[in-house]
């Protein structure tokens, strides 16, 4: 059997964007204010009556090509066997390049630590047979996490029934973190450049 | 019908105001650097340099090292960890340019010391080392140049930095501070005729590079505007976000300003010798604003496409 490769679907049409994803991160680790490991975007269209809302939850999407390991000049950052992008915080020494290279935004400096950090799908759990906090806490089980080299996991048979949208495929990164139904417009606009703007 | 973001969250930039000073002042010690090692180098190691290029060179030599050594502090004084920063070097990776930067850096470091302490010496029999040294560490400043452009030009995170001329145009602005401050510093160190002379000697190549650099600027900015759609939004960040640190500061300042006040030095010089030395300082001092306002625009704004 093929060794793990860890992933995560979300499936938007059962997101209720209640942010209990973001605030159980923040409790697991810890995380202080005006930072996040994983937070959920809001996109509103049209004016009532005729008004809709739609969700995009992000966190780090774990890239097969992820594009902050070969910038780092310490060798911090680097991709587990299971296919986990991770920091090891020993050794990084803050300078923030990493967080430059990550196009999808998802890495910060940590206030107090002063090295950079991002969601890890909480690999000290999975490690222990547990799933990411995320995951357990979401309400409307909109997430789903596994292995994708094992063919009889929930997620491999979500990945064969469902379309699933990676965000910003363009880039190359090829996430691991896959989308069900999503609103194609969130998933192109999520950089600085249109921030409270419409989207392009 | 398009969606309006509502809710998103957007981290501190990690890079700020000490990065564009460690760019900057790096950036200046390369360009002083090559200009006092060129100056060595075209004179080679018998023909004696007029006395008006040994100004040149000597305080090239020694602005290099001071720029050198501010813009490290900057750079590790940024680090979230700055008592790691030995870490740079022994946990080498070769596939981060960063990794190879600081090897290149420790380099130049090492050559520019070297380079000053020679002219400090200045003892009779050394040309010919003042030129080898001279020669390994205009490697190692083309090298640091460079390395300077790609680190940001790599990023394909961002569209701003993501793009051929940005490596070029921190090359020639590099060149272009290095110059304008080495001719700031004769103007404020040097009296009459001898500043006069040492500015003259290098009048000519202070203007050209003012005039390169704002080609290159203008096409940066077409190009990102004419290229794809991350791009294009990029160049209208650049536009709307930051117009007048741009055209205000940067370009109108830092460029076009000292241009026009070099052509009017050139016109009133010979009714009164010190324009030819008061208007290039002033025009030097201005070179250096704009080009710290430029790498600022840039830094930030990259981290915003």
């Amino acid at each position: 059997m093929a060794e793990k490769r860890y992933a995560m679907v979300i499936d938007l049409n059962r997101c209720i964007g209640c942010h209990a994803c973001s605030v159980a991160c923040k409790a697991e680790f810890d995380v202080p204010v005006g930072v996040w490991r994983s937070w959920v975007t809001y996109g509103e269209r049209g004016t009532y009556p005729d008004a809709s809302l739609s969700f995009l939850p992000r966190l780090c999407n774990h890239c097969e090509n992820a594009p902050c390991i070969p910038v780092c000049p310490t060798g911090a950052t680097y991709q587990r066997d299971d296919g986990v992008v991770v920091i090891k915080e020993e050794r990084c020494i803050g300078c923030g390049y990493c967080v430059e290279a990550c196009p999808y935004e998802m890495r910060y400096l940590h206030p107090e630590t002063k090295v950079a950090s991002k969601c890890d799908f909480c690999v000290h759990r999975v490690d222990q047979g547990l799933e990411p906090a995320c995951v357990q806490t979401c309400l409307g089980t909109a997430r789903i996490f596994g292995d994708i080299n094992d063919p009889n996991s929930e997620i491999s048979n979500v990945l064969k029934k469902e379309k699933v949208h990676q965000i910003r495929p363009d880039f190359g990164t090829d996430p691991r973190v896959f989308y069900v139904d999503p609103d194609p417009a969130l998933l192109d606009v999520f950089k600085r450049t249109a921030p409270q703007e419409e989207v392009v | 019908m398009k969606p309006t973001i509502v809710y998103e969250v957007f981290h501190p930039l990690s890079w700020g105001a000490d990065i564009a000073a460690d760019f900057f002042l790096v950036g200046l010690a390369v360009g002083a650097f090559l200009l006092s090692a060129g100056i060595k180098l075209y004179y080679g190691p018998k023909k004696v340099l007029p006395e008006e290029y040994r100004k040149i060179c000597r305080i090239g030599a020694y602005v290099a090292l001071v720029g050198l050594a501010l813009g490290s502090v900057f750079l590790i004084s940024h680090l979230g960890r700055p008592e790691r920063f030995f870490m740079l070097l022994y946990r080498f990776q070769p596939s981060s340019v960063l990794s190879w930067g600081a090897w290149i850096q420790l380099g130049f470091t090492i050559c520019a010391f070297w380079y000053a302490l020679l002219w400090w010496r200045d003892r009779p029999g050394e040309a010919k080392h003042r030129l080898v040294v001279g020669l390994i560490g205009s490697v190692f400043a083309i090298g640091l140049g460079t390395y300077h452009g790609v680190l940001q030009t790599v990023l394909k995170a961002s569209a701003l930095w993501n793009a051929g001329p940005t490596t070029v145009a921190s090359m020639l602005g590099f060149v272009l501070t290095g110059i304008a401050a080495v001719t700031l510093v004769i103007a404020l160190r040097r009296r009459g005729e001898e500043a006069l002379k040492a500015i003259l000697a290098i009048r000519w190549v202070f203007g050209f590079a003012i005039l390169a650099q704002l080609f290159t600027v203008l096409l940066w900015i077409a190009s990102l505007y004419a290229g794809p759609r991350d791009a294009h939004v990029a160049a209208e960040l650049l536009l709307t976000r930051f117009p007048m640190l741009l055209w205000g500061g940067a370009i109108g300042l830092g460029l076009i300003l000292p241009l026009a006040l070099g052509f009017y030095a050139i016109a009133h010089e010979r009714k009164d010798p010190r324009i030819g030395v008061v208007i290039p300082a002033v025009a030097a001092a201005l070179v250096l604003v704009g080009g710290f306002i430029l790498r600022y625009v840039i830094v930030v704004a990259g981290q915003l496409s």
